[in-house]
């Protein structure tokens, strides 16, 4: 009984489930107040379930833009296709066979470096509704809705992504990303 | 006798604590302070300058090729003098940041030489790859001769045109501008990447992006790499140098 009293009694952290020694108050390692009260325990807990719902929702933002990218990238070559086609404007398909392949690239490559590949992507894109533009003041109302959703969806994706990529930093420091 | 290694204490309650602890088991706090990310104020106000900044001069480019005034050279000119000025503008307003790109101390000759031979090579094979495309693909011949062929000096206003104002200003938007505001909210990463292919969009041509792209690339690492511009300025010189003879020796 007495042997008993005295053996430490070496607790798991409930949610990074490290060793926590049996006199702290807080889990040294992502700072679960153990040692605290319900109310506390509850306070932790909802922090640290907001943080991990603001990176997934910030990723499900930048898959959006993914996805966008890979539906655009078909479009444009659908669409650049059948203009070569019927035209016969080597312009046409070449354009048909590069942008695809660029954007198709930049949404693999936004998997890696969400950040850099949709500020790219956006550009490109937005380059490419002028230079339309430019040429054929009147394509600007074509397919509007389609630009619009384009856009915003990138714009979006391009904020998810900084917004990821801080959040991520402030999991590992707090070692919240197990 | 060496002394004992000071204990770690927490800032906040002294309590002990091992080095391994991301938490304060004391009082909870944080030990290391979390990075410092870009406030958001900070990085919209820059990203609000930068697209401001690449918007106008995208905007022009796209004008001068979709337009049919600017089949003048006359009207073209007034636009690269705006360019030029636009540029500076952003460049004086950053001044802290660009001048010490443009200090000569930093030039390494060996590292020089190999730029200048790097240049001229791609530029030549670039040249011959770009013929045989416009001849055998477009089935046209295409001469960024015949926009200056009509002016009274002709040949000094095509080398300074395609040659000389590239070199000076676009290296100042893209490698010092760009770069800068880029690098100051995103890293060096970004800043390359993203200087280098909004450099390469801007030039409004699908095709001319395959070498642009690696060509921009390669530029702006060496602006990383060396923290000069004139890697940048003697590579764009030389590439478009080479480009200029070839086109002014089919007249």
């Amino acid at each position: 009984m007495e042997e008993a009293a005295v053996m430490p009694i070496i607790e798991n952290c409930p949610t990074c489930k490290k060793a926590v020694s049996p006199e702290a108050k807080f889990c040294d390692s992502c700072g679960y107040p153990v040692g605290g009260s319900t109310f506390d325990k509850n306070e932790f807990e909802y922090a640290y379930e907001v943080k991990r719902y603001e990176l997934e929702k910030a990723q499900g933002v930048v898959k959006n833009g993914v996805t966008t990218l890979y539906v655009l990238s078909g479009l444009i070559l659908l669409a650049d296709l059948v203009v070569y086609y019927t035209t016969d404007n080597v312009g046409f398909l070449i354009a048909g066979i590069v942008l695809p392949v660029m954007f198709v690239g930049l949404a693999q490559w936004a998997k890696v470096k969400p950040f850099t590949a949709l500020v790219v992507a956006l550009v490109l894109y937005v380059t490419l509704i002028l230079s339309d533009v430019f040429v054929n003041p009147a394509s600007i109302v074509q397919g509007i809705i389609l630009k619009i959703i384009v856009i915003s969806a990138l714009v979006k994706a391009v904020r998810g992504a900084k917004d990821a990529q801080n959040i991520m930093g402030e999991l590992e420091a707090k070692n919240w990303n197990q | 006798m060496s002394a004992p290694p000071e204990a770690l204490r927490c800032t906040a309650c002294n309590q002990p604590l091992s080095p391994q602890s991301r938490f304060c088991p004391g009082c909870g706090s944080l030990l290391q302070p979390l990075a410092q990310s870009i406030s958001d104020y900070s990085f919209n106000g820059t990203a609000k300058l930068l697209v401001v900044f690449y918007m106008v001069q995208l905007i022009l480019c796209l004008l001068v090729s979709a337009l049919d005034v600017f089949n003048d050279y006359r009207n073209v000119f007034w636009v690269e003098m705006f360019l030029a000025f636009w540029t500076l503008v952003f460049a004086f307003a950053n001044a802290k940041d660009i001048v010490p790109l443009y200090k000569v101390t930093n030039i390494n000759l060996p590292v020089l030489g190999l730029c200048a031979v790097g240049a001229v090579l791609f530029s030549i094979v670039i040249g011959f790859v770009v013929d045989w495309f416009n001849l055998e693909i477009l089935g046209k011949q295409f001469s960024y001769f015949q926009l200056y062929k009509d002016l009274k000096y002709s040949r000094i206003f095509f080398v300074l045109s395609i040659a000389v104002y590239p070199a000076i200003f676009e290296e100042l938007a893209f490698r010092g501008v760009v770069y800068n505001y880029v690098n100051s909210v995103s890293g060096s990463f970004n800043a390359i990447v993203i200087s280098s292919m909004t450099f390469a969009i801007i030039h409004v041509s699908i095709v001319s992006l395959v070498w642009l792209i690696p060509f921009a690339l390669v530029i702006g690492y060496l602006r990383y790499r060396y923290n000069t511009l004139w890697y940048g300025m003697v590579i764009h010189f030389l590439f478009n140098g080479v480009t200029c003879l070839t086109e002014l020796g089919k007249f």
